[in-house]
């Protein structure tokens, strides 16, 4: 046989007796073969993998945009390569840093949403304890309308949450502001999810988008959470068009069932009224007063986390050296960053614990300044998750 | 595992309200993708890219999503999705006769052939078209070297030369990204 006819008998059939007993006779055919036999592996197992994926597309490409939309977005791709590139950066950063614990366009696009000024957006909720409405943010506060016309206006900084009655005209104060705030933190909180995953590109709300399966399962405990959560990015924004989240809910005869929570309708930087979080309208009845323990905990939370997102960052653009205080995060997380909501007078309301290297993922790298009778602090460990601990337990964290 | 039929009845009654919750695609999609191998095949059989036939599974699956209703036979779903996919594939072509072929720079956005080999994938892409086609047509489309010359209406030895030169090919052209990649890693220690 032939050296040129082993070798295409070799890539049209692999190895027979045939092409073994030539290779067995010739060295060049040996080595050539035995390249080439590891490329026909590696063409078939990318060929089956890319056969059986999943089909993968929305039904929501209706008829008026029908046109293949893989091509728009490649074209808008081709004109967003620069955002492609800082993407890129960003999930290598994160890689490096801390592990494949994010998805970088979902990091981007979180912090691009806690950046913004505003934020409006739409909760639709099947059934249960979270109720839908629309959600106005405006920097830490935060309103939900009901669909009756009442709302539910959660204020960290007065340290209030309460429900204004337009029926009734009267201002009362809610147990809670229907999740909304605890919805736009799983929001905020994609970005750190252990895993995200594209399935490809989707039209969304006559948008070009990128959706993305993130696993949150353990992002948040308890109703919301303990899944994956779904996300349509616009491509040219990385902006979130729709996001599903996963909760569990109760029907009304009392059985518990999955659904998604849906937020969809996303607007950012609206110039919003200050009496939209007004909580105290004149006229109205006198607003009992009431902590609002819960929300602020869920800032500090939040806040946290950023940190360590910050740090994270300070890290990529510093060579892999960590921040030795933490002001000098200022520029990833900003001023309001670094102060905690439970102690708005103070200019830095956490403890900063500069990591060591190699990094330790369980170590703690930030803490909240707790007061002398406090039980529990929000901690952040270098893996960037955030928990509630004792103080007990953040003492023996800290070797103390 | 629940039979197509029941699929579908689950996925017409969430879209008709009738039962379940949303719009049904995650039941469509379940149903789907139980085809998939096959409608890439016959796709890739057609188009010979697998990036148009990622453009065509996602016309076909939301052509079959919006029109499940008109489906009499639920037992033949399969058939049915195949026939959709093949005025699809029609369509498609027509179209690239009309556009002259897929520009190089929106291929090379292409999120459709990503997968976790991408510098073989981008080694393909490289190479001409005569052998890239085999190429995908032998290990995309999982076709035999019978079925390609079918396909291409070329005799069975012409498939076959061409794959041994296009793996040849391959072959050469990793090596030199390899080499090259080694080299750039020297440069940075020697730095270092």
């Amino acid at each position: 046989m032939e050296c040129d006819r082993c070798r295409e008998v070799h890539a049209a059939e692999g190895w027979t007796a045939e092409t073994a007993e030539h290779a067995a006779s010739c060295v060049g055919c040996r080595e050539v073969l035995a390249i080439e036999a590891s490329l026909i592996d590696r063409l078939e197992r990318a060929g089956r993998a890319w056969r059986r994926g999943s089909v993968g597309a929305s039904p929501r490409r209706r008829a008026a945009g029908r046109r293949a939309v893989a091509g728009v977005v490649r074209r808008r791709l081709a004109r967003a390569g620069a955002v492609a590139a800082v993407l890129a950066v960003v999930g290598v950063a994160s890689v490096l840093v801390l592990g494949p614990t994010s998805g970088p366009a979902l990091a981007v696009m979180a912090r691009q949403v806690r950046e913004a000024g505003t934020v409006r957006f739409v909760i639709e909720v099947p059934a249960g304890p979270l109720q839908s409405g629309t959600v106005w943010v405006s920097g830490r506060r935060l309103r939900l309308d009901l669909p009756n016309g009442d709302a539910i206006i959660a204020d960290p900084e007065a340290r209030r949450t309460a429900l204004v009655s337009m029926s009734s005209r009267t201002v009362s104060a809610a147990e809670s502001d229907g999740g909304s705030s605890r919805l736009y933190s799983v929001l905020l909180s994609l970005g750190e999810a252990r895993r995200v995953e594209s399935e490809g590109f989707v039209e969304q709300e006559g948008r070009a988008a990128e959706l993305f399966r993130a696993d949150i399962s353990d992002t948040f405990d308890g109703m919301v959470g303990g899944g994956v959560a779904r996300v349509w990015l616009d491509v040219s924004t990385r902006l979130p068009l729709r996001v599903e989240i996963p909760a569990r809910m109760r029907g009304e005869d009392g059985s518990e069932r999955d659904a998604a929570v849906v937020l969809r309708d996303f607007a950012f930087d609206l110039e919003l009224p200050e009496a939209l979080f007004e909580t105290n309208p004149p006229g109205f009845s006198e607003l009992m007063p009431r902590a609002t323990t819960p929300v602020v905990g869920m800032e500090i939370g939040k806040r946290i986390r950023n940190l360590a997102m910050g740090v994270q960052m300070f890290m990529h653009d510093h060579e892999g050296a960590a921040p030795d205080r933490l002001e000098q995060l200022t520029p990833y997380v900003g001023v309001e960053g670094i102060r905690s909501p439970a102690r708005p007078s103070e200019a830095i309301g956490f403890e900063y614990v500069k990591p060591t290297l190699p990094l330790q993922p369980e170590a703690v790298l930030a803490y909240e300044r707790f007061a002398e009778g406090a039980e529990h602090v929000w901690v952040v460990l270098v893996d960037g998750s955030a928990h509630v601990i004792t103080r007990e337990e953040l003492g023996r964290r800290l070797g103390r | 595992m629940r039979e197509d039929a029941e699929l579908i009845r689950a996925c017409l009654a969430c879209r008709d309200g009738r039962g379940g919750s949303g719009d049904g695609w995650d039941e469509f999609r379940e149903l789907a993708d139980r085809h998939a191998e096959g409608l890439r095949r016959l796709l890739m059989g057609r188009l010979r890219d697998p990036w148009r036939v990622d453009e065509a599974v996602q016309e076909t699956v939301v052509r079959a999503y919006e029109g499940l209703s008109g489906l009499r036979d639920r037992e033949r779903f399969g058939s049915w999705l195949m026939g959709i996919a093949a005025h699809v594939a029609s369509e498609q072509a027509r179209e690239a006769g009309r556009s002259g072929g897929i520009d190089q720079g929106e291929r090379a956005q292409s999120a459709g052939v990503r997968g976790p080999d991408e510098s073989l994938r981008r080694a393909v892409e490289g190479l001409p078209e005569v052998y890239r086609e085999v190429l995908w047509l032998r290990y995309w489309g999982g076709l035999s070297c019978e079925e390609i010359a079918g396909t291409l209406g070329s005799p069975v030895g012409t498939v076959t030369k061409r794959l041994s030169r296009a793996i040849a090919m391959l072959r050469e052209s990793m090596a030199g990204e390899e080499t090259a990649g080694k080299e750039a890693g020297d440069g940075v220690r020697s730095v270092s």
